[in-house]
């Protein structure tokens, strides 16, 4: 590994709606978690990140209308997370015909499913209305950048909870080091969804006052929504068509807990195996990291778990690591989280700005020694980091990601 | 060929029953297990329905006791392969052992009473949620199975079970895992049933694929689960091997985006390598028109002049997204076997010059099978399996 | 409903229900609603099938009807004349 390069990011989050935004809203320390606004929620939490003004891609218009009209809203986040990053890759028609598509995704369009189940059941229609119902799989974002871009290598769609985009950019960076494709675009997207929403309030696993990583008194995570897609490409070729690195894929880990279908292991067995086989195959020892990016979710059972494995990676050196999480800022945007994060480390990395654990007031004190990266976060240039994604059933996911040059 | 990578166990539960056996005897008598339902509502139409399966039967852990059907009918699946690749759970080398599952739309029968509660109640029920996540069959295996290698879940629609299988077969020639289980799973719903009736896209009577008169697919539910290991590591426990699969990543064609694509040509040129010396395709027809049609097109154009036997398991066990990990269960039978079963439903082929294998079935010498794995968007993930 | 202005409420139904870019006055009477004409293609009229139940409360069984009915604006006008009075 190594020799897959990152030459171009997208991303539509709360924060905003593209990489831009993202940024400077990482370095404001600013909370995108606001009120529920996507559809009504008579449970104990009313809070969400959400994106606040989605503007369809560029590239709905190649699409014929009937078809833009059945697309579901992560469908629409894709596209524009991934014009984006193709458009700073500079990857014309012909290096687009050939690269693959890697999507991670968990609701697709059940929003608008919902719906159409309301309303069939209500009797409000009579019968089914499949036009409502056509944007549900998973798989659809990946069809629709294929249409959209004129990509025609392979495409994969993957759904492993919190970890799934963490999986697409394992798999295309995998694709591209062992040499069966040059280009790859590995999206991340997810919107939310009644279902989901009414899901993790009714586990308590959502903070009514909106998720607080890493603090003593965090109460839960906070739920979002996004896309994030990232250009990655065989380094020697960036380097040929002269296109900027903006970060390297070193390596990954792909592990399973094998525990429980929600609770992660808490002796972190499948997650410290993420990191220490991420960290092998990247060929980088665990001194070198300085920087990791947590999957830091805001509950107290994740976040424990989570500094466990981290102490287990990184000793008493770890107090000298800076470790943000930027769901504070984001959410959980699930299937989109892991993309989500990937591009937040790979701006660190190229901008040399680590972003802060925003709305962290007083650590836990089981790690008070952690520098967790208080508002505004800083300036700070680093060369390795490491970003981890833990989904629901134990599926674990560790990229290793590099500076640029 | 290099890497390819050796099916040393199979795993089937289908309209036909549980176990890989009655599958097979079902295809190659050319039977259909569509029928009228048994446990599902659905009325004036045939469907093809797994009986007989019972969580108690399969499940040994405590966590599975709240098992949903789609995790069921995998894991069920994912039990049968191991036993019939001679392994117990237990043997398995945990962190080097993979899993892939594909299903087009997971848990689909808790999913309705969760928001059937939700909508009535405002609230949802949290013993039910961690079920309803895509990943539910793929969490729950994973833990009845011990493993702790890399696990994927996938979804792809109509190719659902042909891309796990891909994903499990990279696995394993990449050498990321010694041994990986890989397949698909999807369930048959009352809803399912209402949704095709009232949206005309199921046919009353059986499925006729690629038949001049087919009107409609029958839907039905299932799953198969591979066991795939290194010929080497087959040959050195002594497994015996039913085929090898060729690593494949698929590709995408210019397609109407939650159709199927209008040019055969195109499909026929990501088919047309995987097509060379093949001596049976299993086709993804299932009886809709529009796909048949458009497969049939594809198969003819990259044939190239070839007849080449075609079989199309969907007429059998019904058309699920998980149906295609069915179909390369049936292609690592056939090569096994050297037999290529009749297409249950066809009598008479849309198209001359395509070899739809009819009435009964052909024996030879298989020394490659092609399953096309075609899916709505233009998605093809087409396997090749050879004789080993 | 007098027939004239069931024809204008059937057009007017096309162009709200299935979103197309043009004035309701401007669909024919007579050309296919279907095919190349309206740009609509199945997915649309399997909407459409809602639609038309749903307004005017009449039933359209399967494929076969649905097809005849949708030939053109007039005769959907006539299908929903004959349902309704044969109700």
């Amino acid at each position: 590994m190594g020799h897959v390069a990152v030459t171009g990011i997208g991303a539509v989050t709360a924060l905003g709606g593209d990489v831009g935004a993202l940024a400077a809203g990482l370095v404001e320390g600013r909370c995108g978690i606001g009120p529920l606004t996507r559809f009504a929620h008579a449970g104990r939490c009313r809070l969400a990140a959400e994106v606040p003004e989605l503007a369809p891609a560029a590239a709905t218009a190649v699409l014929p209308p009937a078809t833009v009209r059945r697309l579901s809203r992560p469908d629409h986040l894709a596209l524009a997370a991934a014009e984006q990053a193709l458009r700073q890759a500079g990857l014309d028609p012909v290096l687009r015909e050939r690269a693959g598509i890697f999507v991670g995704a968990t609701v697709g369009g059940m929003a608008e499913s919902e719906d159409a189940y309301r309303r069939r059941r209500s009797g409000e229609d009579r019968r089914w209305r499949l036009s409502r119902l056509l944007g549900t799989p998973l798989s659809t974002s990946a069809a629709a950048i294929a249409q959209a871009f004129g990509m025609h290598g392979p495409r994969a769609t993957y759904s492993t909870a919190c970890s799934s985009s963490a999986l697409a950019i394992a798999e295309a960076a995998t694709a591209i080091a062992s040499g069966r494709i040059e280009t790859a675009l590995a999206v991340g997207t997810d919107a939310l969804c009644r279902i989901t929403y009414a899901g993790f309030d009714a586990l308590q696993a959502l903070d009514p006052q909106g998720c607080r990583p890493f603090d003593r008194d965090r109460g839960g995570l906070s739920l979002g929504e996004g896309a994030a897609a990232l250009v990655l490409e065989d380094a020697a070729r960036a380097r040929a068509r002269g296109v900027r690195v903006l970060a390297r894929v070193l390596g990954h880990a792909t592990t399973s807990d094998a525990h429980h279908v929600t609770a992660p292991d808490p002796e972190g067995r499948g997650a410290l195996a993420a990191v220490r086989g991420a960290l092998a195959a990247a060929g980088v020892p665990s001194e070198a990291v300085d920087y990791v990016n947590a999957h830091g979710t805001g509950t107290r059972q994740n976040d424990d778990a989570e500094v466990r494995v981290l102490r287990a990676v990184f000793g008493r050196r770890l107090a000298r690591i800076p470790v943000s999480s930027t769901k504070a800022q984001v959410g959980h945007c699930l299937g989109a989280a892991g993309a989500v994060e990937a591009v937040v480390t790979v701006l660190a990395l190229d901008t040399s700005l680590l972003p802060p654990t925003a709305t962290l007031l007083t650590p836990d004190p089981a790690w008070s020694d952690l520098d967790l990266v208080p508002t505004p976060g800083r300036r700070a240039p680093i060369a390795v980091a490491l970003t981890s994604s833990y989904g629901f059933g134990g599926h674990n996911v560790t990229l290793i990601l590099g500076r640029g040059e | 060929m290099k890497h390819a990578v050796a099916v040393t166990g199979v795993g089937v539960v289908s309209g036909f029953g549980l176990g890989v056996q009655p599958f097979w005897d079902g295809l190659v008598a050319g039977r259909t297990a569509c029928r009228p339902a048994r446990r599902v509502e659905a009325p004036g139409c045939l469907v093809a329905e797994v009986d007989h399966l019972e969580a108690r039967d399969v499940v040994r852990s405590p966590q599975g006791r709240r098992i949903d059907r789609t995790s069921l009918l995998a894991l069920a699946a994912a039990h049968l392969a191991l036993a019939d690749a001679g392994l117990a759970a237990d043997e398995l080398d945990a962190p080097r052992t993979a899993l892939a599952l594909g299903s087009a739309f997971g848990n689909v029968q808790e999913t309705e009473m969760f928001l059937d509660r939700l909508l009535e109640r405002g609230m949802g029920n949290p013993l039910v949620f961690p079920n309803l996540v895509m990943n539910a069959a793929l969490s729950y295996a994973a833990i009845e199975l011990g493993v702790t290698g890399p696990t994927a879940m996938v979804t792809e629609q109509e190719a659902s079970g042909e891309a796990a299988i891909a994903w499990g077969v990279r696995q394993i020639a990449d050498g990321a895992a010694a041994l990986c289980l890989a397949g698909g799973s999807d369930e048959l719903t009352s809803s399912i049933v209402e949704l095709r009736r009232e949206t005309w896209t199921a046919s009353a009577g059986p499925p006729r694929p690629f038949d001049v008169a087919a009107d409609g697919p029958c839907v039905g539910e299932g799953a198969a689960l591979l066991v795939l290991e290194a010929p080497e590591a087959a040959l050195a426990r002594g497994a015996r091997v039913y085929a090898l699969i060729v690593p494949h990543d698929g590709a995408s064609v210019a397609s109407s985006l939650h159709g199927w694509p209008r040019d055969g040509g195109e499909v026929a040129r990501v088919l047309t390598p995987l097509l060379a010396g093949a001596d049976a395709i299993v086709a993804a027809a299932s009886g809709a028109p529009a796909l048949d049609a458009l497969e049939a097109e594809a198969i003819a154009l990259g044939c190239n002049g070839r007849h080449v036997p075609v079989t199309a398991p969907r007429g059998a066990i019904g058309d699920f997204g998980a149906a295609g990990a069915l179909a390369v269960a049936a292609a690592a039978l056939a090569v096994r076997d050297g037999i290529v079963p009749p297409t249950a439903g066809c009598r008479q082929p849309m198209r001359r010059d395509l070899d739809v294998v009819v009435g009964v079935p052909r024996h030879a010498r298989l020394r490659a099978v092609v399953v096309d794995g075609l899916a709505r968007g233009g998605m093809c993930r087409p396997l090749r399996l050879e004789a080993a | 409903m007098d027939r004239h202005a069931l024809f204008t409420e059937v057009k007017q139904l096309l162009v709200t229900g299935l979103r197309l870019d043009r004035p309701a006055a401007d669909i024919p009477d007579d050309s296919p609603i279907f095919g190349d004409g309206l740009g609509l293609d199945s997915i649309d009229a399997l909407e459409l099938v809602v639609l038309v139940e749903d307004r005017f409360r009449v039933s359209i069984p399967d494929e076969e009807v649905g097809k005849r009915a949708f030939a053109s604006v007039r005769s959907l006008v006539d299908f929903i004349t004959e349902e309704r009075g044969a109700q």
